[in-house]
């Protein structure tokens, strides 16, 4: 136990010994907060009523904000279209695919975050998340991490941008940092376009159980490196959870939207620029050198193609060619380019994709991209957060670091026992 | 109120049950869609249910499980509001009938408890 804790304690103690001079107790009347605590700190449902209420976050974040993102999508999709009618090709070409493609690419992911930044404000707001962080504490702890950690790892499988935003509420500096660290390995929703893809094309009767899998496996992985961060880099245990439970509150829906509006203008500002110039430089290594490419025309001419064979040699190891090499990279930018860089290079639509890719890839090594785009590093936009929120250089190439060790280890043992049993 | 939260709890746990074995199996029933996580759900509804029953101070949990219901039923009808607009949207077609769900039909159950939620915090320090 920490200074700052026995501190508390201690206080708590002498405040107990004060009072019990001075004050006369009566029965404490019941509260409202009272009788919601009874249920939610429950020790048999407690749990399940946490995990109960996240789901309904995600489905609220991201079914409910579908419509949003497909009316953002159908309009940079309009802009494109008129844009590539222009006469100038190259100016048609950066205008649709890089200037709204950019855009449009970044906006669609605005409605899920919004949505969920406003039920985890109107959680937040009722007084429950601190009453989540308390119901979780004892698991969390076992893993070097603590109650207050849990909500920004669940917010991972989301998006790690504002769920390595989340890791504020947490005072501890250490428990930050960790918690911060082994977030990237939450498997955020923009990697679930590759689990479905390939694990649909390879493992057709067994796809839901292949993508369960991975969601299980960037868990697991994070709760290693937790515990390995916490025994070797970080001496001592997790700091005690102590937190006073505010009582129960409606919250109003102006307080809900304005502090909803605050988180949604942070990431505006910090990830669209970086996903917007991400996009942008995508459509330049994929068109460029203009000449040689045709205009985007012969992909093998490309400097992204440059880029896929330089890191063949790495990804071969895995049985990936140089256009996974290429996806790959793509997928620094943000994870879902993996699948649209893949459906680019082979000159095929994204539903067409299917067709090609068992050209490319086996189910063993199909196993290994899906296992090396969970790990092997954060896209762009959750780098500038990890370097934002861990406030060095040092610890963000850290992280940068041991993911791809751990993804090249963890693939490297998925591909060699996927060969042999499948 | 012990009768209303049995009644619940045996309700929540069947359509739990089924809504998993359909999602496990992949054959979806009317109203009852695939779906092993929404399954968990009603599961998990009805352990809050059962667990008033032998609880002293059952009113809680019948009470949050009404809440719960309530929440979920809600929530099932924005998915289906929001699929409805998203169709319009991207201009697919859209049968209502494939997003309605038992959870909806089950939303007037769940008003007694809530009512009675919202009568305690009127009348209770919070």
């Amino acid at each position: 136990m920490d200074f700052i804790s026995e501190l508390a304690i201690a206080r708590y103690e002498k405040i107990g010994e004060t009072l019990g001079k001075c004050v006369e107790r009566i029965e404490k009347p019941k509260t409202f907060s009272d009788i919601i605590d009874i249920v939610v700190t429950d020790k048999y449902v407690g749990i399940p009523i946490f995990l109960s209420l996240m789901w309904a976050v995600f489905q609220f974040a991201y079914s409910v904000s579908a419509p949003f993102s497909d009316a953002i999508d159908v309009f940079f999709s309009w802009c494109a279209d008129i844009a590539s009618g222009i006469e100038n090709s190259y100016v048609a070409s950066f205008l649709s695919d890089g200037f709204f493609g950019g855009w449009g690419f970044v906006l669609v992911f605005l409605p899920p975050i919004a949505f969920v930044f406003i039920a985890l404000t109107i959680l937040e707001q009722t007084g429950y998340l601190p009453r989540a962080a308390f119901v979780v504490d004892r698991a969390m702890t076992k893993v070097g991490l603590q109650g207050k950690s849990f909500i920004p790892m669940l917010l991972g499988f989301g998006c790690n941008i504002p769920a390595i935003m989340a890791t504020r509420t947490i005072e501890d500096e250490t428990d930050r940092k960790i918690t911060i660290m082994v977030n990237p390995l939450m498997s955020c929703s923009a990697r679930l376009p590759v689990y479905v893809l390939f694990a649909g094309v390879f493992f057709k009767e067994v796809a839901g159980a292949v993508i369960t899998f991975m969601y299980l496996l960037g868990i697991a992985l994070a709760a290693i490196m937790a515990t390995l961060f916490r025994k070797l880099v970080f001496k001592g245990g997790p700091s005690p959870l102590l937190m006073e439970l505010p009582p129960y509150e409606v919250p109003s829906i102006k307080s809900v939207l304005m502090s909803s509006w605050l988180r949604v203008q942070i990431f505006l500002k910090k990830a669209a620029t970086i996903l917007f110039v991400g996009a942008v430089i995508m459509w330049f290594l994929t068109t460029h050198p203009w000449g040689a490419t045709n205009g985007g025309e012969i992909m093998e001419n490309s400097y992204a193609s440059m880029i896929g064979h330089a890191v063949e040699p790495i990804t071969s190891i895995f049985g990936l060619d140089w256009t996974a090499g290429v996806a790959l990279v793509g997928g620094f930018l943000a994870k879902e380019i993996v699948v649209g860089t893949l459906a680019m290079i082979y000159g095929v639509g994204e539903e067409e994709v299917t067709d090609v890719i068992t050209q490319h890839f086996t189910p063993a090594s199909a196993l290994a991209l899906m296992v090396i785009t969970l790990v092997y590093l954060p896209c762009l936009a959750t780098l500038g957060i990890l370097r934002q929120e861990l406030g060095s250089w040092k610890w963000t190439g850290f992280v940068l670091a041991y993911e791809l060790i751990l993804a090249y280890i963890v693939a490297l043992i998925v591909y060699a026992v996927a060969s042999v049993v499948i | 109120m012990k009768l209303s939260s049995a009644v619940l709890f045996i309700i929540t746990l069947v359509i739990g049950i089924i809504e998993i074995l359909s999602g496990l199996s992949g054959n979806a029933i009317a109203l009852i869609p695939s779906d092993v996580f929404g399954g968990l759900v009603m599961l998990t509804i009805s352990a809050v249910f059962l667990r008033g029953l032998t609880h002293r101070e059952h009113y809680a949990f019948y009470e949050f499980g009404s809440i719960m219901l309530l929440t979920f039923s809600i929530l099932y009808i924005l998915v289906m509001l929001a699929n409805g607009l998203d169709a319009v949207i991207v201009g697919e077609e859209w049968n209502i009938i494939d997003d309605l769900r038992i959870e909806m039909i089950l939303l007037p159950l769940a008003i007694p408890g809530t009512s009675r939620l919202i009568k305690e915090r009127r009348e209770l320090p919070p």
